[in-house]
């Protein structure tokens, strides 16, 4: 019986993992775009992407979910467009508004005046970015992403409301015929657990290697824990306090 | 015994009425030994500077002696009673009973902190206020009846009711050191208490503690203000390495620095400063001073 | 449009909020009882509250509610939808609440609890009197964060048929059929309640920081 159900559910986890990888993917890229632009030197780009960053966070998935696929999911399964696809784009446009904001944070107290000294040398914002802020936030960027990969597994659970068979649904269908739903939903979350687990451990072993030495509490705070979804970005340097955080060393000689 | 009642300094040598003493102290975090075999004594009444190069084990040692850093080898006596002695094993009932022993060993010593460590949350008084309410269980108006006294004693009565992110750095050392008077301790320990000060407000924290001498407060102090030392301090303890190499009173230690490590520590420390006592000759130019020619108007 | 489609959606709206505040209070304070547990427990309490979190973060929040809905009657807990939605947001908040005091703690600096224990002060003490409340003050936009989250969360119980917002949109666009004015409204209500309440956070967080960068 447990076999039956666990083959029922693998099943549905192959389309819960085929979503998280490609929103995780759309999502990332998106939103390091997303971030640079809102470091970037040009007012009304920074306006436009918090602005993007804000609203985006106001509106809570599922109504979005669900707005979208009646009101446009019949016009897509008409065009021949599968609804899978559908709520991939909507997951990606509503998690980069998080993760952009994450990203950001990153951005402003790690490269805080790399943007000026690229700037100064001549080069353009795509050589900033892949030369210069990229590169230099990849420790901080790397636990947070795959972070990232973790909250949108979790959140692929929704796409349960739109009837796309994910593991979820399968696991309510199982549900509705055997009439244990104790059993089934403890199943259910194992398999989550099991995917979800070592994501998290990779993300801490990650996170312990990447930053080794540098103790900075604004980043910790605002990033560090896995599965943490609202950041807490202490903008511990706004700008200004990267020289000024911490105590006025006058130092042992 | 009350700090600020003028008893008279005690002499130098107070062979038999150690307050504290470590014999055979060693401290290791990991593989790095930080202090190995370091005796060290001090005398009721008694002012010792203890000086060294930053990662000589200084700071370490001087929280060996309120327990805030555990030995890993050596035995610690206060006033004649062994404390502790290490290295040591205890179970699980043996630890606690050991922690509040540690605690009150540690009532009776006072220390002050190089970056103040006062509390953000609470106002000056509230700051003084806290280790007699919470930790010898004065009642509150007590307390703070004390802690304004303490206050005003160090200078600051304009500032009783304000919280530390609002004072200079002088002013919270000086309320550091009336949260640390409040608990008249035996014994006061400074790490490096002018270390983190604008050059402007060292003089007012020094003249502070060079009164709470005079007073008969036995201290210990961590600090490279050879000025200081010279005023205050019956025998100034140059550590190098985890080790004492030299032991003497402060004019003889800059006059005639016995090792090369002292030697070139003391180089260090004065090569910018002139030097004069009172009588407005240059120390150094007296001994056996190598051709430094910041050899100074006194 | 339709004066009864809108006293719906904000009669759903009230109960989201009842959703989503009642989770808060559960969340904020279940979390603090297993940040302090942590912190004092020693190991067996760190590695039993460890596992309770990992599990609780590792579920999304959407089988968690079935769990607690469809679930627990077969343990002879019957709970209405908005109080399975209060439970299970609100636990499985916890675990994320739990952590913010963690990291909120962390900041204190150690060398906070070494002036402490220079006065002779016991471990408990120092935890209660010098860490906790500067902890507390770091944790708040945190906290504030947290409640944000769950006002979009809550939407969540209409999955079980409590009647909030997004069930009781739902009902009316199966009802009528004119999907966009209901979408519009519902979308407005939350930009209306969020944008200022991310202001907010964010100027709570830089006032936090700057208290953190000054202090002492």
């Amino acid at each position: 019986m447990w076999a039956q159900w666990a083959h029922v559910l693998a099943s549905g986890l192959v389309v819960t993992l085929e979503l998280t990888g490609v929103i995780s993917v759309c999502t990332i890229v998106f939103s390091l775009l997303l971030a640079s632009a809102a470091v970037s030197e040009i007012k009304p780009l920074t306006r436009c992407c918090r602005l993007y960053s804000d609203v985006v966070r106001s509106i809570p998935l599922l109504p979005a979910l669900i707005f979208v696929y009646y009101g446009l999911g019949r016009d897509f399964v008409q065009i021949g467009v599968n609804t899978f696809w559908l709520a991939c784009l909507v997951f990606v446009l509503s998690e980069s508004g998080y993760q952009a904001e994450i990203y950001r944070g990153i951005f402003r107290s790690m490269g805080a005046g790399q943007w000026e000294a690229g700037r100064s040398l001549g080069l353009r914002w795509r050589q900033i970015v892949t030369r210069v802020l990229l590169p230099s936030c990849l420790p901080a960027i790397i636990p947070v992403s795959v972070n990232a990969v973790v909250l949108i597994l979790k959140d692929t659970s929704l796409a349960s409301m739109i009837t796309i068979q994910e593991v979820t649904l399968s696991a309510n269908g199982l549900v509705s015929t055997s009439f244990q739903p104790l059993q089934v939903y403890i199943l259910l979350a194992g398999f989550y657990l099991v995917v979800v687990l070592p994501i998290m451990g990779l993300s801490q072993l990650l996170e312990r290697r990447l930053t080794r030495g540098a103790r900075r509490p604004g980043i910790m705070l605002g990033t560090g824990f896995p599965g943490a979804r609202r950041p807490v970005p202490l903008d511990l340097t706004d700008g200004k306090a990267a020289a000024s955080a911490g105590r006025d060393v006058a130092g042992s000689p | 015994m009350t700090v600020l009642t003028g008893s008279p300094a005690a002499s130098a040598s107070a062979a038999s009425t150690a307050i504290i003493e470590v014999t055979g102290l060693s401290k290791n975090f990991g593989d790095t030994t930080v202090l190995s075999g370091v005796d060290f004594r001090v005398g009721e009444g008694e002012i010792v500077c203890i000086m060294g190069r930053s990662g000589s084990g200084k700071s370490t040692l001087l929280r060996c002696l309120n327990l805030l850093v555990e030995p890993t080898a050596g035995i610690l006596r206060f006033r004649g009673v062994v404390t502790g002695s290490w290295p040591r094993r205890m179970n699980p009932i043996e630890a606690g009973r050991w922690r509040k022993q540690v605690c009150e060993h540690r009532r009776k010593i006072g220390m002050v902190f190089q970056h103040f460590e006062l509390f953000p949350h609470l106002t000056a008084v509230q700051n003084v206020a806290l280790g007699p309410r919470s930790v010898l269980g004065v009642p509150k108006q007590e307390a703070h009846a004390r802690a304004t006294d303490l206050l005003v004693r160090v200078g600051l009565e304009k500032f009783l009711n304000v919280r530390p992110g609002q004072l200079s750095g002088g002013q919270k050392q000086r309320v550091a050191i009336a949260r640390a008077l409040a608990m008249e301790p035996e014994l006061l320990l400074l790490d490096e208490p002018t270390s983190a000060l604008d050059p402007e407000m060292v003089s007012g924290v020094l003249d502070l503690l060079v009164e709470l001498a005079a007073a008969g407060l036995t201290m210990v102090a961590v600090t490279h203000e050879l000025g200081f030392a010279m005023q205050a301090a019956h025998r100034v303890v140059l550590i190098d390495d985890g080790q004492v190499i030299e032991e003497t009173t402060p004019r003889q230690l800059l006059a005639a620095p016995v090792s090369q490590a002292a030697r070139s520590f003391i180089r260090s420390l004065t090569a910018y400063h002139d030097l004069g006592d009172k009588t407005g000759h240059d120390v150094r130019s007296a001994g056996s001073g190598s051709g430094s020619s910041a050899g100074g108007a006194g | 449009m339709n004066g009864t489609i809108f006293a719906a959606i904000m009669h759903g709206g009230i109960v989201t909020l009842e959703v989503a505040f009642g989770a808060w209070l559960i969340g904020s304070v279940i979390g603090l009882l297993l940040a302090i547990l942590r912190q004092l427990g020693g190991k067996p309490a760190a590695w039993v509250i460890g596992i309770l979190v990992a599990i609780l973060r590792g579920v999304p929040q959407l089988v968690i509610l079935y769990f607690a809905f469809f679930a627990l009657p077969t343990l002879g807990i019957n709970l209405s939808p908005v109080t399975a939605a209060i439970v299970a947001l609100g636990a499985a908040e916890a675990s994320f609440t739990a952590e913010y005091y963690r990291a909120a703690i962390a900041t204190v600096a150690r060398e906070q609890q070494e002036a402490g224990r220079s006065l002779g002060l016991p471990e408990l003490k120092i935890f209660g009197l010098i860490v906790m409340p500067q902890a507390l003050v770091v944790a708040v936009p945190a906290l504030l964060n947290s409640l944000l989250g769950l006002l979009k969360l809550a939407t969540l119980a209409s999955a079980v048929g409590a009647p909030e917002i997004l069930y009781n949109s739902q009902l009316e666009m199966n009802r009528v059929g004119h999907l966009l004015g209901i979408a519009a409204t519902v979308i407005a209500v939350y930009l209306i309640v969020s944008l200022p309440g991310i202001h907010l956070v964010r100027r709570l967080e830089r006032r936090v920081s700057r208290h953190l960068i000054a202090a002492t």
